[in-house]
């Protein structure tokens, strides 16, 4: 997938944020759901094109990597691999580690399960405190068990992409998007400017900051496993705006959440 | 008159269905003017006149132009105990030079990349810095109004192709 890179926002300064905003309304606040890095993955999806920006005019234009990247177009197959993880699995660390067969198992078992619906009872991965180190330490193995670029291209909400989206729509995803953090849920969103095709990508929403003029949303972005990136929601123009990074120059963008319901 | 009942129908389910060629056109056609620099601000009763500069761009954020603008901010809608920028009354206005009693100002620029500006108002009786996204403003360009019928007719034309395909699309993928 085209898709971004910003700040890190820690453990204990989401938690001192929620409790700004337990203090008092209208406080900048945040809620964390997934943990950035330790639920995310080690490694990151490869871009299949090169991208360039002129600097002067903001123009964009791309050319094909040769040779191609042999990780790449899994955006979507990672962002939804996240968030199994996150509903699915729990990570022992004291327990004994396991065989490369072993872990395959449990991976694949991992990767069979519903996104759209969490299950009581979790898969025991032993050995590892998180799915960074995990995935650090088995990273072949996920690759090899991710699913392809298909399941991207075929995603079921993918329906949603071509039909224009109001600012009444925005507005609505944010505040979803408000409340499924502070329920706990990590939200996977679409990223996209259909009909321009500068950006179609899939990132995983995990933590909010309200502010007076917008609202700041950190997302695992799967192009980048090093640092998460900003979407800004601007609160007049009910607009989202994606920061610039290597594969986009940054500006507005539309989203809607996916693997959420029957229809997406 | 049953051709008739057909007809309307079918203009109903484009609507509600938010048709792809009319919703894009009418989407594209969105200009964006967004305050970059205050360069006066006047009180007068319970209203701060504020003159400042705006960036007009695409749907796309593309730059297109700048211009001068006015706008008339109502101050009890800055005292809301949980002030949001959406919640401020604002009222564009034409007057070339606004009256009142002038106040100092400057203008700030948050760190964080692509925050809206943020107006410091230097008197008391303005009670919280204004975001300076409460002055956005969304028009239409002109030329898209003669080319909504055609695209309407486009999509009343494509429609029932794509309904046909969604649930395809939703059952088949993932």
């Amino acid at each position: 997938m085209i898709a971004s890179g910003c700040r890190r926002l820690r453990q204990p300064i989401a938690v001192a944020l929620v409790a700004v905003a337990l203090a008092g309304a209208g406080a900048p606040h945040a809620a964390a759901a997934l943990r950035f890095p330790e639920d995310v993955f080690a490694f990151a999806n490869e871009t299949v094109w090169e991208y360039h920006t002129d600097a002067a005019s903001g123009r964009q234009w791309w050319t094909r990597r040769d040779p191609r990247p042999p990780f790449s177009l899994r955006c979507g197959p990672m962002a939804r691999a996240v968030r199994q993880f996150y509903v699915r699995a729990r990570f022992e660390p004291a327990a004994p580690p396991l065989d490369e067969a072993g872990y395959e198992r449990l991976v694949r078992a991992v990767m069979a399960s519903d996104p759209r619906r969490p299950r009581a009872t979790r898969i025991v991965i032993p050995g590892y405190p998180d799915l960074r180190s995990f995935s650090a330490a088995h990273g072949e193995l996920i690759r090899r068990t991710l699913s392809g670029a298909w399941s991207s291209q075929l995603q079921r909400g993918n329906w949603r992409m071509i039909f224009p989206f109001s600012r009444g729509h925005q507005a609505a995803t944010m505040r979803r998007l408000v409340r499924k953090l502070a329920a706990g849920e990590a939200p996977i969103v679409h990223v996209l400017r259909f009909p321009a095709i500068t950006l179609n990508h899939m990132i995983v929403v995990y933590a909010a900051e309200e502010s007076p003029a917008e609202v700041r949303f950190f997302a695992y972005d799967p192009n980048d496993a090093a640092q998460p990136i900003v979407l800004a929601y601007d609160r007049v123009a009910r607009r989202f705006s994606y920061p610039r990074t290597p594969y986009f120059p940054g500006g507005p963008v539309r989203l809607y959440e996916i693997y959420d319901g029957w229809l997406y | 008159m049953a051709g008739c009942t057909r007809a309307l129908v079918a203009a109903l389910l484009a609507v509600a269905t938010s048709g792809c060629v009319t919703g894009h056109l009418w989407q594209g056609a969105r200009r964006w003017e967004q305050a970059t620099r205050f360069e006066q601000a006047s009180l007068t009763g319970d209203e701060l006149l504020v003159r400042y500069e705006a960036a007009v761009s695409d749907d796309a954020g593309v730059p297109l132009a700048a211009c001068e603008r006015r706008a008339a901010v109502s101050l009890a809608s800055l005292r809301a105990v949980s002030f949001t920028a959406d919640a401020a009354t604002v009222r564009f206005v034409d007057d070339p030079a606004p009256p009142g009693e002038p106040v100092p100002i400057s203008t700030e620029t948050p760190d964080a990349p692509g925050a809206p500006a943020v107006l410091r108002v230097h008197d008391p009786r303005v009670p919280i810095a204004i975001p300076g996204n409460v002055f956005t403003r969304v028009t239409r360009a002109p030329w898209v109004y003669p080319l909504l019928p055609l695209a309407f007719c486009v999509d009343l034309a494509s429609m029932p192709v794509l309904l046909f395909f969604a649930p395809g699309a939703i059952v088949i993928g993932d």
